[in-house]
């Protein structure tokens, strides 16, 4: 019992902030960017049906290949920044619309890999605000007792908007626009009406006459 | 138990383990920033709480520096991150049915041990909580993208064994996510 105890301590010990702070200062790291972009997060505006499509940069700044899982998982307005995401690979509407390719990738030490992010927003989505992450996820090393996992996201806003201004005047357009044409020609038929009955009575005046010359 | 009690919980995969934390210190500091206009965060080496005897109580460990980095983009705007850490708890190798659980899974952040490019009140982190659900590790916000910022910090875990822990090497996952 007492040997097994004191190993315990060398290992709490080798962990102590003293010794961690001067050992491990800097690691190895996984990273994740938009290209193409400016900004660190994905904004945009949508409209139901169209597609977007981004690329992403998976870079390794550590000294062994990283085994890389790249996905979108579910975020939400909720937390106390505005902003929160959920655990592991839960799913939501917009990580649903998301396909990232390749979904695993290997990336040597001290090198980078780049990977699409296509959204497909469907014509069925109803307007308003999306949230998610595109993540890069390294395996970490089993073995040990205790296995490490670092995942690093691209956050994800989403804006659906409502349907195309067109598409939904259209319809619109062609009903105002057949009423309009009916009222029209209601009119002039009634208008016509009224000033056909004079030579209406003309006519039969001039008919009688003729038919008393027969 | 007897003799059980004289074996591990958490079995010491070797002080190598610890040390190999050790050669991701030549690590050259450009490579981290050429993500320009991106977020990265540490990747550690697998940790080993140690060895400790059948029976209730606490092991409290160090994870080693959790550093998450921005890289600038070049442009004006701010942004920030969310850290946050979940687990899946321990199972035992030798009894599949012995877990501690994700709740008996507690993490404390601490203060940052490092910070650059940042003022401590724009970056905080989470109150020490049981991972049953995930826990907030640290969050920054209102952070340039002119420059780069680093926040480094050195999470402790603490597991809370029970009596009816049986001995063996428990495994487990602790994952943290930036975004």
């Amino acid at each position: 019992v007492r040997r097994a105890a004191s190993i315990a301590v060398a290992a709490v010990l080798l962990g102590s902030p003293g010794v961690a702070a001067a050992v491990d200062t800097p690691v190895g790291s996984l990273g994740l960017r938009l290209l193409d972009q400016p900004a660190g997060y994905l904004v945009a505006t949508v409209a139901p049906g169209e597609q977007l499509r981004h690329r992403v940069e998976i870079s390794n700044t550590t000294t062994q290949p990283l085994e890389v899982q790249l996905y979108a998982a579910a975020a939400s307005a909720d937390g106390p920044g505005g902003f929160d995401f959920a655990p592991d690979r839960t799913p939501n509407e917009l990580s649903g619309w998301t396909a990232v390719r390749p979904s695993s990738v290997q990336v040597d030490a001290g090198d980078r890999a780049v990977a699409e992010v296509e959204i497909a927003v469907p014509e069925s989505a109803a307007p308003g605000e999306r949230l998610a992450v595109v993540w890069a996820e390294q395996a970490g090393s089993s073995g040990a007792g205790l296995t490490l996992v670092s995942r690093v996201g691209v956050r994800m806003y989403v804006e659906v908007a409502p349907a195309d201004r067109d598409d939904e005047l259209a319809p619109a357009v062609v009903v105002a626009g057949g009423l309009v044409l009916i009222a029209a020609g209601v009119g002039l038929w009634s208008w016509s009406a009224l000033r056909r009955k004079p030579p209406v009575r003309g006519v039969s005046r001039r008919k009688t006459p003729a038919a008393q010359g027969d | 138990v007897g003799l059980a009690g004289a074996a591990a919980v958490l079995l010491l995969s070797a002080p190598a383990t610890a040390s190999s934390a050790t050669p991701t210190a030549t690590l050259e500091p450009e490579a981290t920033t050429s993500a320009s206009g991106g977020l990265s965060i540490s990747v550690p080496s697998a940790v080993s709480f140690g060895a400790r005897s059948v029976g209730a109580g606490t092991i409290t460990g160090r994870l080693g520096t959790v550093q998450v980095t921005t890289s600038g983009s070049g442009l004006v705007g701010s942004t920030g991150w969310l850290t946050k850490v979940s687990t899946s708890g321990f199972r035992s190798d030798a009894d599949p049915s012995q877990l501690i659980a994700p709740s008996a899974v507690s993490y404390s952040a601490g203060a940052p041990t490092a910070l650059s490019g940042v003022s401590l009140s724009a970056c905080l982190p989470g109150a020490p909580a049981a991972m049953g659900a995930p826990v907030t590790a640290f969050s920054c916000s209102g952070l340039s993208l002119l420059t780069g910022t680093s926040v480094a910090w050195s999470p402790t875990v603490s597991i809370e064994l029970s009596a009816s822990q049986t001995q063996g090497t428990y495994r487990g996952t602790i994952t943290h996510s930036v975004a």
